[in-house]
């Protein structure tokens, strides 16, 4: 009965869904976030870890998640799978495309298009999109692996609860995710415990356990931030070739900007718990447009340029708590209006099809001129820190 | 899954310090312990009970209407009195008061017992006059709390088999079975800071023989070492000396899991950055140790110093019932339990097994309060600072890892 | 400029191993010169021994063997490792290490005041105003408010933490501070506040800079010679602007080579080094780099290769360093970030 009913529901969005006058670009997104909002009552307060973000996720592309830390972005990369702590409260919605081989293996199963809030946060549906249609891994290796089991064991268990029930077969699937992800002599190294292996190994294998049922896509939260260069660059150049193999979307959550210009396709950069600016790699790092984006580019050092000073952003991240309707950049930036930023929520922009923003500066439903006005007091207002515009 | 979570809530409490000090914040580790201890509502009952237990114990002779050496041999096994506000002829009295007693013999079984005599109408006083004591070796004072006037008698528990007030007995008991945990547990404080410290601050072999010795120390089964122990207590010994004899064999078996604890914090903390930092600048070996290194620990060990007197309670109360320890007619809580063994009294006199009551209360107001403690004294870890309000405001942060199916 | 302030002679670190294995050396018989004001950078992977190396010369740590001959203003060299407790005592200020953790680097039982003040009382009797009135002046310098310094570090954010452990380092007026990964803990924009930080204080105190670091961009934003650290040893030791436009040692190569760009249209061909560090209780005969580096020869698994000067006022350890044409980051390619 109430799975029927479900489904109908689903049908029903659905349809509702493509009647919609939508580009086509519709079609091929396999996650779409909606007003995402992540709270968690404490005794300060409701902390607003994530305010109302709006995501898409084209199949086959990654989405770079960046900001500084306490910014929100794990958090969202968490509720996406319902991780969050039991007492958050979550609001918006969450869809998840079906995957891109609707035959493949063992996804005969495969319900469509649904909302991952609607859920039960371990309910049976949910944990079938947990580690089948989306994966996740995490900054540090080690806590995803259990230290009782072998690694084989543990590929192998993902394998069993999502693709096959033959233990035989997902050996088989196990060995060789453990060669897609570069780790030599298979064989031997399946049957060794994850303490055996070097924290760039870890990484592989948790890469290996998340992408052994193909899922459409993978969740990557900091995934290479507690690794060494060289291995990083390893990493990121075996998740760049796997994403072309099976062709997942990749959301990856980062801090750093050198790793988001490598992987991404597209950035959003989040502050504050919502996103503003969100671009292609290239729009955002050739034309950054909000001041934090802008700010964040000038502030790190960069090899072979001559950068005498660094731009630095004055200031620090305030506490996400009982924040009034205004910008939450406002108190930090070189270019805030005073009488507007610090008035009301800024609405977002969009420049291009592809280059939206959350700033004033670029319109919002300001008459241009009053901006334009405020814009050059806001300017006149700028720290003397120094424009460094590249070397 | 667990850590991770945590993580995420330690990076908003960062954040929130990221909105610059506020003035609320610029507290000290104690007060901010104490402020964690306040919301700790079982340990802040606990406290209380046993602040009223040491009161008692403190004002012993003035609480307890009857001396250690008193007894009057025609109240033997005495029931506890009835304290009434209503006498029989249904007049209800302002002032409690008991009724006299007399004893006759049970038709049946022709065993002596007490029955309420209702002509007989003794009110409670407040300051009676009782029997004659000295205050803390001053002055003589013959004030009580409460009594009834002679020839009345007021037996709040009983009397056990010599005629002995068991409410004056418990209460006179306390004083040694609360303080001979106390006075143990400074001692062994003390060894086991001395001694964990140097093994943990010397390390190498000087680490390794005290390790070995406390080990040793440990393995010994405590009730042969108590008989041995006992034995080698000259069988004359005053109440004072066999209080002492007993704090030092509490002692001599508790310092090591003090030391224990002091020596790995030690060792935790030497490693330490900002006992490195300390170091480079300049500053010595004991100012690092007492500046640094105790304050570090000092408070895990006054919890653990905490938890450790029900385990001195038990003792004492142990040796005592084995009778190795404090003996008639001086008391201490032991010494009555030892006294209400047989299975007679369990049957025919129950009240002899209220001083277990009183055991049982204390050890359990220790441990809650240990636990308060332990709680607060780290008032840094987010599950202290970021109590969530959650459902019902009772929700703490306290997620269990959830498989995550990958 | 030709002065050194510091040389290093053969500092080695060794612990003992676990269950009679041979003793693993954190540091194995490094030396090297460090100049009056100048930013002398250490770069390497987590495990390369750079930390240890600092903190040995730093004295947080007790080195196994070897000299750091520090030079003051007024004197002679003396050995900073094994001076007496007289001289120790004079020179101990002069050297100061900033940490990476800005949380357990200070005492979360101390208030900021009692921190910074920590080593003016340790090395000097002042009265306590002049401890106040110098506390004071480093923490305006270092960019915190005078108003805070009552309250516990736990009141205060990572990036502002940070400030005062750089206050609490320099304190003292040391000549030559050792900022060990100062600025890796930190977010971007924070961590930019704190270069241009610790890069004012250089000037305005006249100070040497020992900056160890894993960040290769950060290093070369700062330094003004390199030297490249991989299993306890320097491989490659060079004025900045030469090390990354030509690196002499294939293992530069590939740290250079993969640090991720901040451009995505700057995209280029990765050397992708093989494997991985090798456990520093075993490192490999002949030359340590030797499993992992595309150039390896049979010699290169005998014979170890030394620290020489190949080309003037260059090191590096590689038999065949005036032979490889390695590749180092072009200038220009990646700084192109036309913003506005």
């Amino acid at each position: 009965m109430d799975k029927t009913q479900q489904a109908a529901v689903d049908v029903a969005g659905q349809a509702d869904l493509v009647s919609r006058p939508e580009p086509p670009v519709q079609e091929t997104l396999v996650l779409e976030v909606k007003g995402l909002r992540v709270g968690f009552r404490t005794e300060a307060g409701l902390l607003q870890a994530v305010n109302g973000v709006d995501l898409t996720i084209g199949r086959g592309r990654t989405l770079a998640l960046v900001g500084e830390s306490g910014c929100g972005k794990s958090v969202t990369g968490r509720a996406l799978l319902a991780l969050q702590p039991k007492h958050a409260e979550v609001e918006g919605e969450i869809w998840l495309s079906p995957g891109s081989k609707g035959d493949g293996a063992g996804r005969a199963l495969d319900p469509g298009r649904v909302d991952l809030l609607q859920l039960r946060p371990s309910g049976r549906e949910m944990r079938a999109v947990r580690g089948g249609r989306v994966s996740m891994i995490f900054q540090e290796p080690m806590t995803a692996l259990s230290p009782l089991h072998t690694v084989g064991d543990q590929i192998m268990e993902n394998v069993l609860l999502h693709r096959t029930r033959n233990r035989r077969e997902a050996r088989q699937i196990a060995l060789d995710m453990m060669e897609r992800v570069g780790i030599g002599h298979a064989k031997r190294r399946l049957n060794q415990y994850p303490h055996e292996f070097s924290g760039g190994m870890r990484q592989r294998v948790v890469i290996a356990m998340a992408l052994s049922c193909q899922p459409s896509l993978l969740i990557a939260d900091e995934p290479t931030t507690a690794l060494d260069v060289t291995i990083q660059a390893q990493v990121l150049e075996l998740m760049k070739h796997l994403q072309q193999e099976i062709g997942m979307a990749i959301l990856f959550i980062t801090h750093d900007l050198g790793v988001v210009a490598e992987t991404a396709d597209e950035v959003a950069v989040m502050y504050l718990g919502r996103i503003v600016e969100r671009a292609t790699v290239h729009e955002l790092f050739r034309a950054p447009k909000h001041p934090y984006t802008k700010g964040l580019l000038h502030s790190i050092p960069r090899i072979g340029s001559t950068q005498g000073r660094l731009a630095s952003i004055q200031g620090t991240v305030p506490m996400p708590l009982g924040l009034p309707p205004m910008c939450g950049f406002y108190d930090r930036c070189p270019e805030r209006i005073e009488g507007l930023c610090n008035r009301r929520d800024v609405p977002e922009t969009s420049l291009t099809n592809s280059h939206q923003v959350r700033c004033f500066l670029y319109g919002g439903d300001e008459p241009r001129e009053m901006s334009a006005e405020h814009r050059i007091e806001g300017l006149n207002k700028q720290d003397k820190e120094e424009e460094v515009i590249d070397g | 899954m667990v850590s991770q979570t945590k993580a995420i809530m330690r990076r908003f409490i960062r954040a929130r310090g990221k909105q610059g000090p506020n003035p609320d914040q610029a507290v000290s580790h104690w007060r901010l312990m104490c402020r964690e201890l306040k919301r700790h509502k079982l340990a802040r009952v606990s406290l209380i009970i046993l602040a009223v237990l040491y009161l008692v114990a403190l004002l012993g002779r003035f609480i307890a209407p009857q001396g250690l050496e008193s007894y009057s041999s025609e109240y033997m096994n005495s029931a506890p009195s009835k304290v009434r506000f209503i006498d029989a002829e249904g007049k209800f009295h302002l002032q409690p008061f008991v009724y006299g007693l007399k004893s006759e013999r049970d038709p049946e079984t022709l065993r002596k017992r007490f029955v309420e005599d209702a002509s007989q109408i003794y009110p409670i006083k407040l300051f009676a006059r009782g029997e004659s004591y000295s205050v803390f070796g001053l002055f003589d004072t013959d004030v009580h709390l409460f009594g009834v006037d002679e020839p009345g008698r007021l037996f709040l528990f009983g009397t056990d088999g010599m005629g002995r007030d068991l409410f004056s007995r418990v209460v006179l008991g306390s004083q040694v079975s609360l303080t001979v945990p106390l006075v143990g547990v400074s001692i062994s404080f003390v060894l086991g800071l001395l001694i964990g410290g140097i093994s943990g601050y010397a390390g190498g072999r000087v680490d390794a023989v005290i390790q070995r010795f406390i080990d040793i120390v440990r393995s010994f089964p405590t009730l042969p070492l108590w008989m041995a122990l006992a034995a080698a207590i000259p069988p004359r010994v005053g109440v004072i000396e066999m209080f002492f004899y007993i704090t030092i064999i509490m002692a001599f078996i508790e310092w090591t899991g003090l030391a224990r604890v002091v020596r790995s914090k030690f060792i935790a903390l030497r490693s330490e950055d900002y006992v490195t930092a300390a170091k480079i600048a300049g500053v010595s070996d004991m100012k690092i140790i007492f500046v640094h290194l105790v304050p570090g620990f000092i408070s895990y060990l006054v919890v653990a110093a905490t938890l450790a007197i029900p385990g001195m309670i038990i003792g004492e109360t142990a040796m005592s019932f084995l009778g190795l320890g404090i003996r008639s007619p001086a008391t201490s809580w032991g010494v009555l339990m030892q006294e209400a063994q047989q299975i007679e009294n369990v049957a025919l006199y129950p009240w002899k097994l209220i001083p277990l009551v009183f055991v049982i209360v204390t050890v359990l107001a220790f441990n809650f309060f240990g636990d308060g403690l332990r709680d607060a004294a780290d008032p840094y870890s987010h599950e202290n600072s970021l109590k969530t309000a959650g459902r019902k405001g009772k929700r703490k942060w306290t997620r269990r890892s959830k498989p995550l199916s990958m | 400029m030709a002065d050194v302030l510091l040389k290093v002679e053969n500092l080695t670190k060794q612990y003992a191993g676990e269950h009679k294995t041979s003793p693993i050396r954190a540091v194995a018989d490094v030396s090297f010169e460090v100049m009056r004001g100048e930013v002398f950078s250490i770069v390497g992977e987590s495990g390369c021994g750079k930390t240890t190396l600092g903190r040995c010369i730093a004295r947080g740590l007790e080195a196994s063997s070897g000299r750091v001959l520090y030079t003051p203003e007024d004197g002679a060299a003396a050995d900073f490792l094994t001076a007496d407790r007289a001289s120790f005592r004079r020179l101990r200020k002069d050297i100061q290490l900033i940490f990476q953790d800005p949380y357990s680097s200070l005492n979360p039982r101390m208030t900021v005041f009692d921190i910074i003040g920590e080593p003016l009382r340790a090395n000097f009797k002042l009265t306590r105003r002049e401890l106040e009135e110098r506390v004071r002046t480093i923490a305006e310098k270092t960019g915190l408010n005078p108003q805070y310094l009552r309250r516990y570090p736990h009141a205060f954010s990572g990036g502002q933490r940070q400030r005062i452990g750089i206050a609490r380092a320099l304190v003292t007026e040391p000549k030559l501070v050792i900022c060990d990964e100062a600025v890796s803990a930190l977010d971007v924009s924070i961590q930019a506040q704190i270069i241009n930080l610790l890069k004012d204080l250089q000037e305005q105190l006249q100070m040497t800079y020992i900056f160890i670091s894993h960040d290769l961009s950060v290093v070369e934003h700062l330094s003004d010679r390199v030297a490249v650290m991989y299993l306890g040893r320097i491989v490659e030791l060079a004025p900045k602007g030469e090390l990354f436009a030509r690196p002499l040692h294939p293992y530069t190569e590939s740290l250079l080579s993969s640090v991720p760009v901040p451009d995505p249209s700057g995209k280029r061909e990765r050397i992708l080094l093989e494997g991985e560090v090798p456990n520093p209780a075993s490192p490999p005969a002949g030359c340590p780099f030797h499993p992992r580096c595309r150039f390896r020869t049979e010699r290169c698994s005998v014979e170890a290769p030394e620290l020489r000067e190949t080309v003037a006022g260059r090191l590096a350890a590689c038999h065949y360093a005036e032979e490889l044409e390695l590749e180092g980051v072009q200038h220009g390619v990646s700084g192109h970030t036309a913003i506005g």
